[in-house]
């Protein structure tokens, strides 16, 4: 798995270019350079692993899944920094260290796709979170970017000691970190057999899961956390490192847990339902539109919890996949709009369809692909985790809950391109967006109506 | 060494430094060394059962998630983080011994590391909130809301 091993060292790099490459726009190429470097590696690490390979003592398991994940989740992260690169390097002083930074978060989430050894998660997840709590507080003059990184340091420093816990008591039931060993699987392999250890060990780990995607009732910090972040991180953490964790523990409970269902779905599901109410209807009383893509993005996350939900399904790790895809790129495409504009509110966008259309038009698409609008990529990700649901055929009711949800968030995505396309007004710039900025966005756009027409490119 | 009835049952009961401590109260003529008061420990404690050693750290764990829940000074909230985070220490040097496996204890100092990796951070995040609002209380936080 040469991707770890390259993102590891392209931080390093990062950190060295800071120090010796004097001017900003040097530091933003090496930037670029590296996730490309990156991107190249994971597909060669793709076609090296068509079988199923054991590596670092047993403790990774690489096999076409993940990295296939890998390959598309750098893809993604490709897209986010090359629309965002500019942003980045304007927050502060430190530009390459931001740049380390995402990097080293990189390295958390190759490490994520691919363990087999609890340790490993414990590391991926620490690896993933320690970096985002410096680039919540990048923004050091800024009082609500600080308030954001102690917020999420307090929580994600906190959901770490259950997680802990979580794993040692799984250890002590069974006697293994290994999660393909005989006594770990032996364990989890019927419910009458299970000791009382191992329940709550479960129930640990899902509490500190959904810590780490913002599943309500777990969700309270991420619209501050969102909110008081620089703009040009939140993106990223709202996307590439969330559907990480999610792909993380998808493997756990769906592998290891899989058999004993039973124990822990009952638990998914209230958390399904909690998230989707909480997410979509606060999202509708926002003025920002920057919260309103908090609390959207807490809505998001109800649907992808679907994709655990139904267990051993194939429905599932296809919904994940194009989930993963169709989410992080619509997410980032309309942050990319949101930072060029002035102000964040609903009023900030009235008449931007008149003075930028290009920047509308992306914009529209992707809000599109989050509602779930046929021709989009949206409404193939959201009918595969629901579908992976009917194909269980428990808890159909929940499906319909989740439907009718979605037609809530209609209301707040179209609240947005009312603002852009039938409100006149100035729609004030922060930045004028230049050519290439527009070429990114169309092609960003065209991936998610590309997906739309054919969602099979992602299953790989 | 020589045990009545009594002597047998605080044995039992109590911990061997209160049963030398009783003895040399009564003036016996045995001096005790420091390897006998060694043997007396590692036999007391192997006799002990890992349930014990389960419930002690469950309870530090749960103090320090109250602590985390219900202080307001920042670095308390950290040191009750450190707090979890050792109570799963104890529990895992305890499931090592009983497996009798390395594992778990190899897990111990990565767990350690990333506590000091996580602490260096979240004390710097702190500084860093101090010198704008002379606070480390985070209430605080919640009046900056919006």
């Amino acid at each position: 798995m040469n991707a770890i091993v390259l993102s590891g060292i392209w931080g390093v790099v990062m950190m060295f270019a800071g120090l010796f490459l004097k001017s900003s726009k040097q530091i933003q190429w090496t930037a670029l350079l590296g996730i490309i470097a990156l991107l190249v590696v994971s597909i060669l690490d793709y076609q090296a692993h068509s079988v199923q390979a054991q590596t670092y003592f047993g403790m990774m398991t690489i096999d076409v899944y993940t990295s296939w994940f890998s390959i598309l989740i750098t893809a993604c992260c490709a897209m986010y920094l090359l629309i965002f690169h500019k942003d980045i390097a304007a927050v502060g002083k430190n530009e390459a260290e931001y740049f380390a930074l995402i990097f080293f978060v990189m390295c958390g989430v190759y490490l994520l796709a691919s363990y087999s050894n609890l340790l490993i998660l414990f590391l991926g997840i620490e690896i993933l979170s320690i970096p985002q709590y410096i680039l919540a507080g990048s923004d050091k003059e800024n009082i609500k970017s600080n308030e954001a990184s102690l917020k999420y340091f307090l929580m994600g420093a906190f959901s770490t000691g259950l997680l802990l816990m979580g794993m040692t008591l799984i250890y002590g039931a069974t006697g293994s970190f290994d999660i393909t060993s005989e006594k770990f699987v032996g364990q989890f392999e019927q419910l009458s057999s299970m000791s009382s250890l191992s329940f709550v060990g479960i129930l640990l780990l899902l509490i500190s899961f959904g810590f780490k995607v913002s599943a309500a009732p777990l969700h309270l910090w991420t619209p501050d956390v969102y909110d008081g972040s620089p703009t040009a991180f939140t993106p990223f953490m709202a996307t590439i490192v969330k559907v990480s964790v999610f792909v993380a523990f998808i493997r756990l409970f769906h592998f290891s847990f899989g058999n004993v269902s039973d124990a822990w779905q009952i638990a998914i599901a209230s958390m399904i339902v909690l998230t989707l109410i909480i997410g979509n209807v606060t999202a509708v009383y926002q003025q920002s539109l920057k919260r309103m893509m908090a609390y959207s993005s807490i809505a998001q996350a109800g649907f992808m919890l679907f994709s655990i939900f139904a267990v051993n399904s194939t429905l599932a790790y296809k919904g994940i996949l194009l989930y993963s895809v169709v989410y992080s790129l619509a997410s980032i495409g309309v942050f990319a709009v949101i930072i060029k504009m002035k102000d964040y509110t609903y009023d900030g966008f009235n008449g931007l369809a008149k003075k930028q259309p290009v920047l509308a038009f992306t914009a529209t698409v992707c809000l599109l692909s989050l509602v779930g609008i046929p021709l989009t990529g949206g409404f193939f990700a959201k009918y595969f985790v629901l579908s992976a649901v009917v194909e269980q055929g428990k808890y159909i009711w929940i499906v319909v809950f989740a439907v009718l949800m979605a037609a809530i968030s209609a209301y707040y995505y179209f609240r947005v391109i009312r603002s852009m396309y039938f409100k006149t007004g100035e729609a004030a710039m922060h930045t004028e967006p230049t050519t290439w900025d527009k070429t990114l966005l169309i092609l960003n756009a065209m991936i998610i109506l590309l997906l739309g027409v054919l969602p099979s490119l992602v299953f790989g | 060494m020589q045990k009545d009835g009594l002597e047998a049952i605080i044995m039992e009961i109590c911990n061997p430094i209160i049963y030398h401590f009783l003895r040399s109260l009564k003036n016996n003529s045995q001096t005790i060394t420091i390897f006998e008061l060694q043997a007396l420990f590692l036999r007391h404690f192997k006799k002990m059962p890992s349930q014990y050693y389960l419930f002690l750290s469950l309870a530090l764990f749960c103090i320090g998630v109250m602590g985390v829940l219900m202080r307001r000074n920042a670095i308390i909230i950290l040191m009750c983080i450190e707090l979890m985070l050792n109570a799963v220490n104890l529990l895992l040097v305890t499931f090592s011994k009983m497996y009798n496996d390395p594992n778990a204890q190899l897990f111990v100092f990565f767990i350690m590391v990333v506590a000091a990796a996580e602490v260096s951070i979240g004390l710097a995040i702190i500084v860093m909130m101090y010198r704008k609002v002379h606070s480390i209380d985070v209430h605080i936080l919640n009046r900056l809301k919006n």
